[in-house]
């Protein structure tokens, strides 16, 4: 019988998307994520927004859209708990399926509560998408209590229990598809707005100034830069050429050595030069490192020394 | 991987596809999707502007300006400013904003009986406009070159 090839086009779609991988890099990634995101939230209180101006409240579509309501505070002190108590389960890959998904919901609903309040911040956002996908992922195969539970009451030996594949690829490639549209809306946003003025004027320059009073940046290196136009100029050109080229990240490992750390420069930048900082943005990266690679190149001096011994 | 778990991740990658590129198409929000067009116009004002609340004190009648953060909390002050700016942009958004700052007076007076913030009883909570110039040498220490008030709400 002959067998049907997929079309070339489809296989690559597969191949990007769901070539077999080993379960490591996704488990390292969910145990730094969620940890971080914990570390980053754990003085997280929205108990206080039950009480704000009902003239404020602007629900965003969620909100509307599934007529969420607004907890009172006593309820949302036990949500944002039970929140914190999820993600550090998830970190520990500990009822993982159940925590991830716990975690996703509970962090959409209160993450997403102050945006109903006159004002959508953009900090936050890509944190409940990757929630979403770690909700949907097998992300605690290994390196996890889970595992580990499982491996001490079948009383199998320890090892790798998990083979390769796709599950293992997926998520990974859907958080890299979520930071690449992040920073593409950011370039075209510009671009649509204001065109190539945004680079040939002195939007930049005047921008490091005024966000000194504005956001009270990190330092006040700003207005130093803002002493050299052209310099500006090349920030403001660099910035919108890496946003739009970002996406070019996905299909290329050349472009993503360039691309990724170039990003995070720039947010590094933003957050001392102009003050907004994307931490969680930050943290998403982390889902770029092939953590499996990174293991071996660690443990591979301490074989080498064993078998030379 | 089964037909099932590949239709799941299928669904994701596509929510994500559509979420994205629909709201860079339309430069509209549906948080957790955006445009992000944070510092995406062109401005090329040299004035630095940002809307801020001042407490009244009752007895003493000087400014408390740590206020307005008690009476925003748990919003960042910053973020509240830029909600009134957007607030009023609106039509009828003055009368909107007036409401919201009376509001705000309220919630302060009642967390200040809870005991939820260390202010003083506040007569007023007063919304202004501070605006530096950009030709001046910039120190973010310097107070504002302007100041106008919008509104004051009073207690009753």
């Amino acid at each position: 019988m002959r067998r049907i090839s997929p079309h070339p086009l489809a296989a690559r779609w597969l191949g990007f998307w769901f070539a077999p991988a080993p379960p490591t890099t996704l488990a390292v990634c969910r145990i730094l994520f969620f940890g971080a995101i914990f570390a980053q939230y754990f003085r997280f209180d929205v108990r206080g927004v039950g009480d704000l101006p009902q003239a404020l409240w602007t629900p965003t579509w969620p909100f509307a859209a599934f007529d969420l309501p607004l907890a009172t505070a006593p309820v949302l002190g036990w949500l944002q708990s039970a929140w914190k108590v999820a993600l550090l389960m998830s970190c520990a890959g500990l009822v993982t399926r159940v925590s991830t998904l716990a975690s996703f919901v509970l962090g959409f609903y209160l993450l997403g509560l102050p945006h109903n309040f006159g004002k959508v911040n953009h900090d936050d956002a890509i944190i409940v998408l990757v929630l979403a996908i770690m909700a949907l992922a097998r992300a605690g195969d290994v390196l996890s209590l889970d595992a580990t539970i499982a491996r001490l009451s079948s009383r199998r030996p320890p090892g790798p229990v998990a083979r390769p594949s796709g599950e293992y690829t997926w998520p990974l490639r859907c958080v890299w598809l979520a930071l690449a549209l992040v920073y593409l809306a950011a370039g075209v946003g510009k671009l649509t707005s204001s065109g190539l003025e945004w680079i040939g004027s002195n939007n930049l320059a005047l921008l490091l100034l005024r966000t000194q009073y504005e956001y009270q940046p990190a330092t006040a290196w700003g207005p130093w830069l803002a002493r050299w136009p052209g310099l500006c100029h090349a920030l403001a050109a660099a910035t919108i050429l890496m946003e739009l080229s970002y996406p070019l990240a996905l299909a290329s490992r050349r472009a993503r050595l360039l691309l990724v750390p170039s990003a995070v420069a720039m947010q590094l930048a933003i957050g001392l030069l102009i003050g907004p900082r994307f931490y969680t943005l930050l943290t998403c990266n982390l889902f770029w490192v092939p953590w499996e690679s990174v293991l071996a190149w660690v443990r591979s001096p301490a074989v080498t020394r064993r078998s030379g011994g | 991987m089964s037909t099932r778990r590949l239709l799941v991740a299928h669904g994701m990658i596509l929510a994500l596809l559509a979420g994205g590129l629909y709201d860079i198409a339309t430069g509209r929000e549906h948080w957790p999707f955006s445009p992000y067009a944070m510092f995406a116009d062109v401005n090329l004002s040299r004035t630095a502007a940002k809307l801020v609340l001042i407490g009244i004190d009752e007895g003493s009648g000087l400014e408390v300006p740590r206020a307005g953060a008690w009476a925003a909390h748990p919003l960042s002050a910053g973020r509240l400013g830029v909600a009134l700016e957007l607030q009023l942009a609106e039509p009828q958004g003055a009368q909107r904003v007036a409401l919201i700052v009376t509001q705000l007076l309220t919630r302060y007076e009642q967390m200040r009986l809870q005991g939820r913030h260390a202010g003083p009883r506040l007569a007023s909570l007063r919304l202004y406009r501070l605006e530096w110039d950009l030709d001046a040498a910039v120190d973010r220490a310097r107070p504002a070159d302007r100041r106008t008030l919008i509104v004051e709400a009073r207690l009753p």
